[in-house]
């Protein structure tokens, strides 16, 4: 009965462990590393030179 | 004889229930109708055909881009696997998903569309590029794959299972396509030219050099030298809006921060750069050609 308790226990964790890494892009955060977006590590005051900021695209 | 059956029956339990507990992890999230509702059933190859928003906080995310563009935010899947769509007017414009990021801010991540996710993505590592995530089939979605370009920018790669949207002028508060700010505009021309196809047109009537991506005669994004130089490479998202400044009042009153003003000097004041409270870019234009 132990024995199978402990099997049973292994069972409830294999599956936590698999939800875990199924579907991982539908699962939000889950199986991508993403470091952050580009203004994130700069205080949130980036400086944007406006002087380089021209042209434009015909969308 | 009693003792046996009971142990048959316990048997029977346990395997009822690892079978149950293997199907519950093995059942992907609702996946949100996606590719049903924007496919169009061809493809254009090269355009910016979706949006992802990594967000940290996606709770403030959904009440700027409702407060702001009038969206609204519909959560697929239950807890942890959890993912919102945007809407406008009931068609989806884009995709939230909580990433908790480790320098705490969030970024819109456009997706190109391409014929071979797999091909490109293979092509792409091989020019350099960081695979973040690489080619998967998403439920009425199709395949897509994450990638960082040799020059630190995020963009993922997509092939829709229904086709693309048709291209079209974007309607207001939607995506009108992405731009790229590379701190090194000819190394990102080479290496998009390889995985995407594109061919680059240098347009000569503008203050500054500014990149055209296209593929044959169709313009698929923008791309100019990073005008923020301390910030790696990264693309822009533009929205249309009817009025920029009634839409700067609205941002700034939800959280974003203005970080390029309107400027005659800029596009003749038809455009501002905001970031969104969790400091994701994104650009809004008025634009009515």
């Amino acid at each position: 009965m132990k024995k199978k308790l402990f099997v049973f226990g292994l069972i409830i964790f294999a599956s936590m462990l698999v939800t875990a890494c199924a579907n991982m892009y539908v699962s939000g955060g889950v199986g991508m590393s993403y470091y952050g977006g580009p203004y994130g590590g700069y205080g949130m005051s980036p400086h944007v030179n406006v002087g380089m900021y021209g042209g434009g695209m015909r969308w | 004889m009693a003792s046996l059956n009971f142990q048959l029956l316990m048997k029977k339990i346990f395997t009822i229930l690892a079978l149950a507990c293997m199907g519950f992890a093995c059942t992907p999230g609702a996946t949100p109708p996606i590719a049903s509702q924007i496919g169009e059933s061809t493809y254009t190859p090269g355009k910016v055909v979706w949006h992802d928003l990594a967000s940290p906080d996606p709770e403030a995310s959904a009440a700027f881009y409702e407060s702001v563009f009038g969206w609204t935010t519909v959560p697929y899947g239950d807890d942890d696997k959890k993912v919102w769509v945007f809407k406008k007017d009931d068609k989806p414009v884009g995709l939230m998903a909580y990433y908790k990021t480790e320098n705490g801010s969030g970024e819109w991540i456009g997706a190109i569309s391409v014929p071979d996710v797999s091909e490109a993505t293979s092509k792409a590592k091989s020019q350099g590029a960081k695979i973040i995530k690489k080619a998967m089939n998403v439920d009425d979605r199709g395949s897509i794959s994450f990638i960082q370009d040799p020059q630190g920018a995020s963009i993922s790669l997509i092939k829709l299972a229904n086709g693309d949207p048709e291209p079209s002028l974007a309607e207001e508060n939607t995506f009108l396509g992405q731009e790229l700010w590379s701190n090194e505009p000819t190394e990102s021309a080479s290496f998009y030219a390889s995985v995407v196809g594109y061919t680059a047109e240098e347009t000569d009537n503008q203050k500054i050099a500014y990149t055209i991506f296209k593929m044959g005669d169709m313009n698929c994004a923008g791309m100019l030298k990073n005008p923020a130089p301390t910030v790696r490479s990264h693309w822009v998202p533009y929205i249309r809006v009817s009025n920029l400044n009634e839409t700067i009042e609205k941002a700034t009153r939800a959280g974003a921060k203005v970080l390029v003003e309107p400027s005659p000097e800029i596009r003749n004041g038809s455009v501002a750069l905001l970031l969104d409270p969790t400091g994701a870019p994104v650009a809004v234009q008025v634009y009515n050609p």
